[in-house]
């Protein structure tokens, strides 16, 4: 086996393992976003106040409604939801219209929102 | 004689041949600026129709003996039905012009729908991280062209012809600015005036004219005004403003009037702006050619609310030898000025349903007993919403009737107000400082209407009565007929004289368009779009839970007689 066989032979199964793996981020962003831990825990009554703040300077009434109630936009409250999905639909958005905010939010922020709205999975629908 | 009898018969040549070459020409520029202002009555060549703005048609083939014979001639899908359809299509010599979501353009033949063109416009990726869109609400014609603001802050002109572009030309830093184009442009003599997005936006919003030709910029003008006593500290620098609907002209007076975008944040907590806040919130009339501000009229000084002046039309109105200018705005009162100056003449409310002032005063347009929703994270119970008394929607005028056909909002919220630092890196953020929720007003159910109104003095001659406050734009015709699609998915001719309903048909999705009316080979037509989508319409489920489930669409819909 000639040198370049052999540099072939292990580049290739290295080179589609990277193709499948890129392939099945671009399909599962949520996948993506689970694997990165949030900077802080999202239980954390703080967090989850600073977040509901990002949350009704962030288009509360027009998009998902006050504390995430009922709007045009899917209700948050007593939505049981991912982690992953949540932060993913809030950095990429959705092609029904969401806008993504991860060019005008940062990372830190986009967690305290994901905070704020797993927050609102366990709260009474009003 | 032979002589004689030669030189006619080549006289007779020339003046053919001369004919032919004028009516090449002339079919060469089907839209040129002489057209603009020619008042065809088959063609619907600009947003508003005319430069006066009254959405009317001239034609009455349809009329209130035969409407109830309409029926459908044919249905053009865009494709894509997120926020809906916003748009009012254009019609010139027999083709129909409309622009969709995701800034789709169709050119169809206005008989039959048959598609002559498209261009679906490739957009940055930007546009999936902004506010404002995917929706537009309409293109421009003139000089062979169709022009229209994209939602990546460009202009682009297409030939009217093969739908290939003419030009293109950047006027915004989307990336940055967070803003762009939404609104229909207005074609003014060579150029093409349109103005951007920004009121809740930490940025300085702005209207520009390029020109037909080539898109090169002819001029831009600032709607936030470098006045330290009407913008204290910083504040300017985030003000937020715009010019996002289409405006009117004046060739007389050579004027373009345009109304303003709120000042940012919408809300004020105290000092967040101090000042009056020039040019927001404000009509503005400015030198169709330089650009430079000729008056300008501040309806809400000091706006804080997010009463914008930037939707729907201005009437351009001679009454008793007055030069009106009828404007409304979104706090649900209308601004009666003198467009020569833009002096009060009148000021009446279109909704009954208002606590933000006590009054208006009708003679200055001073704000008595203003309510401004202050005190920082404590519901204000303020009327009307923020989708406002009426939204961006337009209504119509009908110089035979002498009547303005125009919706209304009786809708409030409780506003909490809250400070927020503005975010312009990397990109603008949002820039509210508060939220708000819809609520029913005192003593009864929110609802909505259409009037048929004296536009001066506001005295109303007959209204109807809407469960869900409509925000579809109206049409009247010299037929007599208003025509006018609801929340619902319902589009109705009414009588223009008693508002009597004469016809209906339920397109499947609720209107936030604008219907027209147009001719081709001498039969009349009414094409309505449908689609319901807008941002207003995720304030409705707090009120009525149902509304979030009211199916979207993207449809035009062309009637004739059978």
């Amino acid at each position: 086996m000639g040198s370049s066989r052999l540099l072939a032979a292990v580049l290739a199964p290295a080179l589609f393992a990277a193709a499948v793996t890129i392939g099945w981020l671009v399909d599962h962003p949520a996948g993506f976003a689970q694997g990165a831990a949030p900077p802080f825990d999202l239980a954390d009554t703080k967090v989850i106040g600073e977040g509901a703040q990002l949350f009704r300077q962030s288009c509360t009434a027009y998009c998902h409604g006050k504390d995430g109630g009922a709007s045009r936009a899917p209700k948050l409250r007593g939505a049981k939801l991912e982690t992953g999905y949540v932060y993913a639909r809030i950095s990429k958005g959705s092609p029904n219209g969401m806008p993504g905010f991860e060019a005008t939010m940062p990372r830190e922020n986009i967690w305290k929102l994901v905070a704020y709205v797993m927050s609102l999975g366990k709260a009474e629908d009003k | 004689m032979r002589t004689t009898a030669s030189r006619l018969t080549a006289l007779t040549v020339v003046l053919l041949v001369a004919s032919a070459l004028l009516a090449c020409v002339a079919h060469a520029q089907p839209t040129g600026a002489s057209r603009l202002t020619s008042d065809d009555p088959n063609n619907w060549p600009m947003y508003h129709r005319t430069y006066e703005s009254f959405r009317y048609s001239p034609l009455a083939q349809i009329n209130k003996s035969n409407v109830k014979d309409l029926q459908v001639a044919w249905v053009h899908q865009s494709g894509v039905v997120v926020q809906g359809l916003e748009s009012t299509p254009l019609v010139i010599d027999g083709v129909l012009y409309y622009i969709a979501s995701n800034n789709r353009v169709f050119a169809l033949d206005g008989a039959t729908g048959k598609e002559i063109w498209h261009y679906y416009t490739k957009l940055d990726p930007v546009v999936t991280t902004l506010f404002f869109q995917p929706y537009n609400r309409g293109l421009a014609a003139g000089h062979g062209n169709v022009y229209f603001g994209t939602l990546d802050g460009r202009v682009i002109a297409l030939n009217m012809k093969t739908g290939k572009e003419a030009w293109v030309t950047t006027l915004l830093d989307t990336k940055k600015c967070s803003c762009n184009f939404t609104g229909a442009p207005l074609v003014v003599k060579d150029k093409v005036v349109l103005g951007q997005t920004a009121g809740e936006l930490p940025i300085q919003g702005k209207i520009f004219a390029v020109k037909a030709s080539d898109g090169s910029k002819a001029w831009e003008f600032n709607t936030i005004k470098n006045d330290p006593k009407s913008w204290g500290g910083e504040s300017g620098k985030f003000g937020g403003g715009g010019g996002w609907m289409t405006g009117s002209y004046d060739p007389a007076l050579n004027l373009v009037y345009w109304g303003t975008g709120n000042p940012a944040p919408d809300y004020d907590w105290g000092g967040a702006r101090p000042g009056d806040n020039l040019y927001t919130s404000s009509v503005i009339a400015l030198d169709a050619d330089t650009g430079q501000l000729k008056w300008h009229y501040q309806e809400i000084p000091h706006d804080d609310w997010d009463y914008d002046s930037g939707l729907g039309e201005s009437l351009i109105l001679d009454r008793d030898g007055k030069k009106l200018l009828v404007h409304q705005n979104k706090s649900g009162f209308v601004f009666v000025l003198d467009r020569t100056n833009g002096k009060v003449h009148n000021v009446w409310p279109m909704t009954h349903t208002y606590n933000f002032v006590k009054s208006i005063d009708p003679k200055t347009g001073e704000l008595i007993g203003r309510n401004p929703p202050r005190e920082v994270g404590k519901p204000t119970f303020i009327c009307p919403w923020i989708a406002g008394g009426r939204s961006w929607n337009s209504g119509s005028y009908s110089p035979k009737s002498k009547l303005w056909y125009n919706t209304a909002m009786e809708v409030c919220e409780e506003v909490t107000v809250e400070k927020q630092t503005p975010v312009t890196e990397p990109a603008a953020g949002l820039f509210f400082g508060g939220d708000q929720v819809a609520k029913h007003p005192p003593g009864g159910e929110a609802y909505g209407h259409l009037d048929a109104r004296d536009p001066v003095t506001g005295e109303r001659k007959w209204t109807i009565h809407f469960k869900y406050p409509p925000i579809g734009s109206v049409l009247s015709t010299a037929g007599d007929l208003v025509f006018h699609g609801d929340l619902e998915g319902v589009v109705r001719a009414y009588d223009g004289d008693s508002g009597a309903e004469l016809w209906h048909f339920r397109t499947g999705s609720g209107h936030r368009g604008g219907p027209i009316s147009y001719s081709v080979n001498g039969k009349q037509y009414i094409a309505v779009p449908s689609g319901l989508g807008s941002l207003v319409l995720g304030l409705y489920p707090a009120l009525w839970p149902e509304v979030e489930h009211f199916p979207a669409g993207s449809a035009i819909f062309v009637f004739s007689l059978k």
